[in-house]
């Protein structure tokens, strides 16, 4: 069976599950693993990237919390079968960056009108270099 | 016997075969030297127990002390053995080892003085004198199993090489070698006999308590 | 409850200047266990009463369901155990090893054996005596995997291993485990290894378990919170409070039990929290064993 190996780097500070969820998050998103795709087991990927049993683990049921993949029970865990599925994974990437944006803002004591200019600022700017 | 018990004899076996046949060899031209002479210990008979007896130390030195001391013996006992297995092979493995040799060359032996010009009154000398090689090579495998310290078997080797030379001096003291030994005829006198079966029962026993003693270590590695 | 591969129950063993005291450890299938601790603490006698080459003075050892020393011969069969100390024959070649091992073992993977051979890039007529240090490890890395024992017991296995080395060795152990009725566990001062492929951790110190937990929740646990406290303000008392270190107004406090109330309590206290930072296990070991050591003395 297909077995990619996640690239796990001892360089990124979040922990190695966050890494395996992130990296599957966005193989489904570009979609490369369509919605049905079977997930290789999960000792078959611990192997393939050499990480614990229990990291895999722990991020299939993480996907399986957030509704990206379905363990059947004596099957093996596929991606979950939503059309949207690889658009709604895209989104819920930009709405973390904003999220995120949105934190420093905050922390910077920009107002809410401050942050929709600067984001349309940055759009504006982008339009221009990208026409 | 276990495969494994099995697999580690012939390993020893296949490991010590040239310095057995080598062995060989070098006792025969011994062996042949001894004819030349009409003496019972000529320089025949002194290179006849120096092959045997550098035979002794080559096997316990190599085959058990250098085995433990370089760590390859943590590699065996990883083998589906128990540590009196482990332990039985190793001293059968090496007993044949040494023992084939030496049973061939005492023939040998037997052999020179029957063909040339030593008298034959002499064998039971001889024959007490083998015995005091295997004598020899059970106490040094009795220690060699039970310490890997350079010390001791420097000792019981340094010993033993001196006490062949005091040896063969107590045997021509031995009343029916003085009256018997420059005779035609071998006599099989009470006093060569106990010394002869007594030193390699002696011997025996030493190893057989070496090989209990080791086996029965708590820490066995 | 599935039957533990082994478990070392009150196991004690008292030597000289060093004992093991009150040792209890288990595994269950499929798991990989790793065994840290400082130089001395007891990893390679753990693994060698483990093994039955050491015999405990006290306590139960089992190996896959049998009683150890006792029942050695039997259980070696399924057990395979490689220390960075384990020499082969110098004179020999790999090739006349693996003739030895696979006539004692009938468990041989011969095609694997191959396989591995071409992996590690070895040489089968090589003897051992003119191989790397490297090339050593591997090659007897090899005579054990092949065999595919039910259970790995490795002392520091990849210790003076270059990276390369180190990669192809993890890969391997990891194959391993994509059965889930074979278990690995192994001693490493390598903590990025352990942290990497361990379901479990257990930390040995001076002859003791210091712990023995999950890996990712014992990870998860440990935190070092950095504080901006104002003159006047006193930190509030941290579950799992490991360590405190005042420099200033900043304040690093290491806890082995974190939670984010800890953060809100700060908050309430007038202290400001400027960053939350999760811990290698390197750093979490070392905070260990010097806070066991504080602890004992104190």
């Amino acid at each position: 069976m297909h077995s990619p190996g996640v690239f796990i780097s001892q360089a990124d500070p979040r922990p190695m599950y966050v890494q395996i969820v992130e990296q599957i998050r966005r193989r489904i998103a570009v979609g490369d693993w369509p919605p049905g795709f079977e997930l290789p087991s999960i000792r078959a990927l611990a192997a393939a990237t050499r990480v614990s049993v229990i990291t895999v683990k722990r991020a299939y049921s993480d996907l399986e919390h957030d509704g990206v993949i379905v363990t059947r029970q004596g099957k093996g865990s596929f991606v979950a079968e939503q059309a949207d599925l690889s658009a709604r994974l895209r989104l819920a990437e930009l709405d973390a960056h904003l999220s995120t944006a949105t934190s420093i803002g905050r922390a910077l004591g920009l107002s809410d009108e401050d942050l929709h200019a600067r984001l349309r600022q940055t759009l504006t700017a982008k339009d221009r270099h990208e026409p | 016997m276990s495969t494994a018990v099995r697999h580690l004899i012939v390993k020893d076996l296949s490991l010590m075969r040239w310095w057995m046949v080598g062995t060989i060899g070098g006792g025969l031209v011994a062996a042949w030297l001894m004819t030349l002479s009409a003496q019972p210990i000529s320089a025949g008979g002194v290179l006849m127990l120096c092959t045997l007896i550098i035979l002794n130390i080559f096997m316990v030195m190599g085959g058990v002390v250098t085995e433990r001391k370089e760590h390859v013996t943590l590699f065996l006992f990883t083998f589906p053995v128990s540590r009196r297995q482990y332990v039985a092979a190793k001293v059968v493995a090496n007993a044949i080892a040494f023992g084939l040799p030496w049973l061939v060359l005492s023939l040998a032996v037997v052999a020179a003085i029957r063909l040339s010009a030593i008298p034959d009154g002499y064998l039971p000398l001889w024959t007490s004198l083998l015995g005091f090689v295997f004598f020899y090579y059970c106490v040094l495998l009795a220690v060699g199993l039970n310490t890997e310290a350079n010390g001791w078997h420097a000792t019981t080797i340094t010993i033993g090489n001196i006490s062949v030379n005091f040896f063969i001096m107590l045997l021509f003291g031995v009343p029916s070698v003085q009256r018997f030994g420059s005779g035609p005829t071998a006599v099989w006198a009470p006093d060569i006999l106990i010394l002869t079966v007594g030193e390699m029962a002696l011997g025996v026993i030493v190893l057989v308590v070496g090989a209990v003693t080791r086996a029965r270590r708590a820490d066995f590695i | 409850m599935t039957e533990p591969v082994f478990s070392l129950s009150g196991v004690a063993k008292r030597y000289r200047y060093f004992q093991l005291t009150d040792l209890s450890l288990r595994l269950d299938p499929g798991q990989v266990m790793g065994l840290v601790g400082p130089n001395g603490a007891g990893k390679s006698t753990t693994l060698r009463i483990l093994m039955g080459m050491v015999q405990q003075d006290r306590g139960d050892v089992r190996v896959l369901g049998q009683s150890m020393p006792a029942a050695e011969a039997a259980v070696k069969r399924d057990v395979g155990y490689v220390s960075d100390d384990m020499r082969l024959y110098g004179s020999q070649t790999l090739a006349w090893h693996m003739r030895l091992v696979s006539g004692v073992h009938d468990t041989w993977d011969a095609a694997y054996a191959e396989q591995l051979v071409g992996r590690f890039l070895l040489h089968r007529d090589q003897p051992i005596r003119l191989m790397s240090h490297g090339e050593r490890v591997k090659a007897t890395l090899l005579l054990v995997l092949a065999r595919r024992p039910r259970l790995l017991v490795l002392d520091e296995p990849t210790t003076g291993l270059d990276p390369v080395a180190r990669h192809e060795v993890l890969t391997e152990l990891m194959a391993v485990v994509r059965d889930e009725t074979r278990s690995i566990l192994f001693s490493s001062h390598n903590t990025q290894d352990v942290e990497r492929i361990c379901d479990r951790i257990a930390f040995l110190d001076r002859g003791r378990v210091i712990e023995d937990s999950d890996t990712a929740a014992y990870l998860d646990r440990w935190r070092r919170v950095h504080l901006d406290v104002p003159p006047g303000a006193t930190v509030p008392r941290a579950d799992g409070l490991i360590d405190t270190v005042q420099d200033g107004r900043l304040v690093a406090v290491t806890t082995s039990a974190y939670a984010p109330a800890f953060e809100a309590s700060c908050a309430h206290a007038g202290i400001a929290v400027r960053d939350v930072q999760r811990m290698t296990l390197e750093e979490i070991f070392v905070a260990t064993v010097m806070h066991h050591r504080q602890e004992r003395a104190a």
